[in-house]
């Protein structure tokens, strides 16, 4: 390798600063050798460009606009799809959720009602036997609060 | 929306599919294989539309998509490197037909890297600053390497 080849490779590239390429032409202008080299240089920078600008897309790939306009449009109808069917599912999934948290609701509202019932049979002074009802009492709260506990730990 | 995605496809179809495929030419060299790289690049590019935030041109992420799907075909098994069939040369420039002749069986004997910084370089007239961006390279190592490149490339020529 000549020692300015990669001096002149550069300099055809255009990444000489002005110094260092006044230098480099001088010493060119006086060297057949580096002349022959820069001109090598010079001309596989064209034929390089030339060589790719000539390389063109077949014929054939010509169609290839009508493959791809449909093949997106498909693209977009699945996607649409699994829009479409994603947008159901959390539908449905809201839907079953208010169902149920009015379920309890209404559970908690009708527990209310029955707390009260209780409390007022329980505190009526007629009530013939108090030890019974106060077993009855024990057992609903009891089973209220295993009712309560289950809706606590399985929310649907 | 249907219709604006099909006026840019075209659009953008006409401007770089051209470009497109001499970038995944010069990796791949191989007629066949670049011509289905223009194909998948399109799709890439309309399905992965939503990451793209116009910091560069459409250019610049056309060939990041190429480049990115050139090097899977690659690492790809079924991939038959240099199978080639020497590709549909233009020749309306008759004076040059036989230099690009022997610049197609030159070319063949550099590997796809130094195939690629002749391409960025030479043909689509990328700075190194822009090939850097795309490849990763630093700008040195692309100096260099382009050098290594061009000398083996006038060594093959001259044989
Ligand atoms: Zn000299």
């Amino acid at each position: 390798m000549h020692d300015n080849e990669y001096s002149i490779f550069k300099l055809v590239e255009g990444d000489l600063d002005s110094k260092e390429k006044l230098e480099l032409l001088n010493h060119i202008d006086n060297c057949p050798e580096c002349r022959e080299i820069l001109s090598r240089y010079n001309s596989i920078k064209g034929t390089d460009k030339t060589y790719y600008g000539s390389l063109i897309l077949p014929e054939d790939a010509q169609n290839d606009l009508t493959r791809l306009n449909t093949e997106l449009k498909k693209r977009k109808n699945i996607s649409l799809a699994y829009f479409s069917a994603a947008a159901a599912v959390i539908i449905g999934f809201i839907l079953v959720l208010s169902l149920s948290l009015n379920k309890v609701k209404q559970y908690n509202q009708n527990v209310e009602v029955k707390n009260v019932l209780v409390q007022n049979t329980t505190n009526n002074t007629l009530s013939p036997e108090p030890d019974k009802w106060d077993m009855s009492v024990y057992s609903l709260n009891r089973q209220i609060n295993i009712i309560m506990d289950n809706i606590a730990e399985n929310p649907l | 929306m249907k219709n604006q995605q099909h006026i840019l496809l075209k659009e953008l179809y006409e401007e770089f599919s051209g470009d497109i495929y001499r970038y995944a030419f010069s990796l791949l060299r191989d007629e066949e294989e670049a011509k289905d790289s223009v194909h998948e690049v399109f799709l890439r590019y309309f399905k992965n539309m939503d990451s793209f935030r116009g910091d560069c041109s459409n250019k610049t992420w056309l060939f990041t998509i190429t480049r990115n799907y050139c090097f899977d075909r690659l690492k790809n098994k079924n991939f038959n490197h240099h199978k080639i069939d020497d590709p549909d040369i233009n020749d309306t420039y008759q004076p040059d037909f036989e230099m690009k002749i022997s610049l197609n069986d030159a070319c063949k004997k550099l590997n796809e890297e130094e195939n690629e910084l002749i391409f960025l370089r030479d043909y689509a007239g990328y700075s190194y600053k822009e090939i850097a961006e795309l490849t990763g390279y630093s700008r040195d190592n692309i100096k260099i390497k382009l050098f290594r490149a061009k000398q083996k490339l006038l060594k093959f020529l001259s044989e």
